[in-house]
């Protein structure tokens, strides 16, 4: 007898246990206050049991990056020492470069250029990344037409100058213009900013250019560096049956940028 | 008494829960551990007291009715083996016997809660939370063998 209580006793458990885990009954307004009072009576071991458990896992993530940052920082003492070999092998590059320039009596020579580094602490509120405000301005002496670079890509031009900021007209700006070169052909055409895609200007219907062809800055006295400004998104026939129209997609990820270096030269 | 510890290892299967990114069902089956060891020394009332470390987890987790179900249909399985089939004998006997009643447990629950919730099978939490609820029976065994 006792043992048959015991089977029921078992089903009934198993049977009320499923139809209350099922039907939700935990929620329902007259069990939910039990269950509030029951957490509020262990709730002082339960937040400390968290905040301990928190305090292990913020250490481990702590220790973790930690062990990354110390291999990162190996990984770039490799590298600085690889790049003062290339600065070495540079400069024998620059001194044979600055004597054929005076041997061939041209204004050719590798130098080094006035830099000033600034963050970008302001954005475009209009989305379109038109431009970006630095924190560098008239009295770090920053002038108009500057050009702003991130690695080896063109960020924008130096459009207006405050006391302690200033505003970079980036390549998407419509107010940008540029004189740039098609990388594979040696081309030279007008960049005119645009957002998201700028646009090369007077491309010549029987101009060869394609998709995916890289575009640089020129330099129309060859003092700057070829800086990248983009690459051919798309090239459409023109509305003049002349002129093709050749899109743009800059390199530049405005939002990503954090820092600029300034070359204290205009174009 | 016996209650008063059942809640007490209900409350340290609810702070041994080890990841915060992982879900509560993973967590070690001390109450399991608890009942198999008070198991050992009487059987009356198993199914009973296993529905109350059911109802004591299912509040401290918010999962009301799971375990209660699991639980009594567990701790009825070891009545049934230890009254009516086999009394088990030895250690490793009872770790082998305790380990499959506990991955059936957790079976029962990752498959219920299945049916609510689309939870991923955490396997390393799952395999630590075993290891620990093995160690903590080994305790209870060794201490229910002093005793």
């Amino acid at each position: 007898m006792k043992r048959r209580l015991i089977h029921v006793q078992a089903i009934a458990f198993v049977v009320i246990g499923l139809t209350i885990f099922f039907s939700g009954v935990s929620t329902s307004p007259f069990i939910e206050p039990i269950i509030r009072v029951f957490n509020n009576l262990i709730y002082p071991i339960m937040s400390a049991k968290n905040a301990l458990v928190h305090k292990i896992e913020d250490t481990l993530d702590t220790y973790v990056f930690l062990v990354n940052v110390q291999k990162e920082n190996r990984q770039l003492k490799e590298k600085i020492q690889e790049l003062y070999l290339y600065e070495a092998l540079y400069r024998e590059c620059s001194l044979t470069v600055d004597k054929l320039g005076k041997d061939l009596k041209t204004d050719y020579s590798l130098r080094r250029y006035k830099t000033l580094k600034a963050s970008i602490i302001g954005y475009d509120p209009t989305g379109r990344d038109n431009y970006v405000v630095i924190n560098k301005g008239k009295q770090d002496g920053v002038k108009e037409g500057y050009i702003a670079v991130s690695g080896d890509v063109l960020l924008g031009i130096v459009g207006k100058v405050f006391q302690n900021t200033s505003k970079v007209y980036t390549v998407f700006n419509p107010k940008l213009k540029l004189s740039v070169v098609v990388s594979k052909t040696g081309k030279k055409y007008i960049y005119e900013g645009g957002w998201p895609l700028g646009r090369l200007l007077h491309v010549n219907i029987g101009d060869e250019v394609e998709k995916d062809f890289e575009v640089r800055l020129r330099d129309v006295r060859r003092r700057l560096p070829a800086f990248k400004v983009g690459r051919v998104e798309r090239v459409n026939i023109g509305e003049d049956p002349f002129f093709k129209s050749v899109y743009i997609k800059p390199y530049v990820d405005v939002r990503k940028v954090e820092f600029t270096l300034l070359i204290k030269r205009s174009l | 008494m016996f209650y008063l510890l059942l809640f007490l290892t209900a409350l340290i299967q609810n702070l041994l829960f080890i990841s915060t990114k992982s879900f509560v069902i993973f967590s070690p089956n001390i109450v399991l551990a608890f009942l198999y060891y008070h198991s050992l020394k009487e059987t009356r009332n198993l199914v009973l007291k296993g529905a109350v470390g059911g109802l004591f987890l299912d509040l401290m987790f918010d999962t009301l009715g799971l375990n209660i179900a699991i639980k009594s249909f567990i701790c009825y399985l070891i009545w049934m083996i230890r009254e009516k089939v086999v009394y088990v004998h030895g250690f490793y006997s009872h770790l082998l016997f305790f380990f499959l009643l506990s991955f059936i447990d957790l079976l029962l629950r990752y498959g219920l809660i299945r049916f609510g919730y689309a939870i991923k099978f955490d396997v390393v939490v799952v395999l630590i939370s075993m290891v620990i609820e093995l160690g903590v029976f080994s305790l209870l065994y060794a201490i229910h063998k002093r005793s």
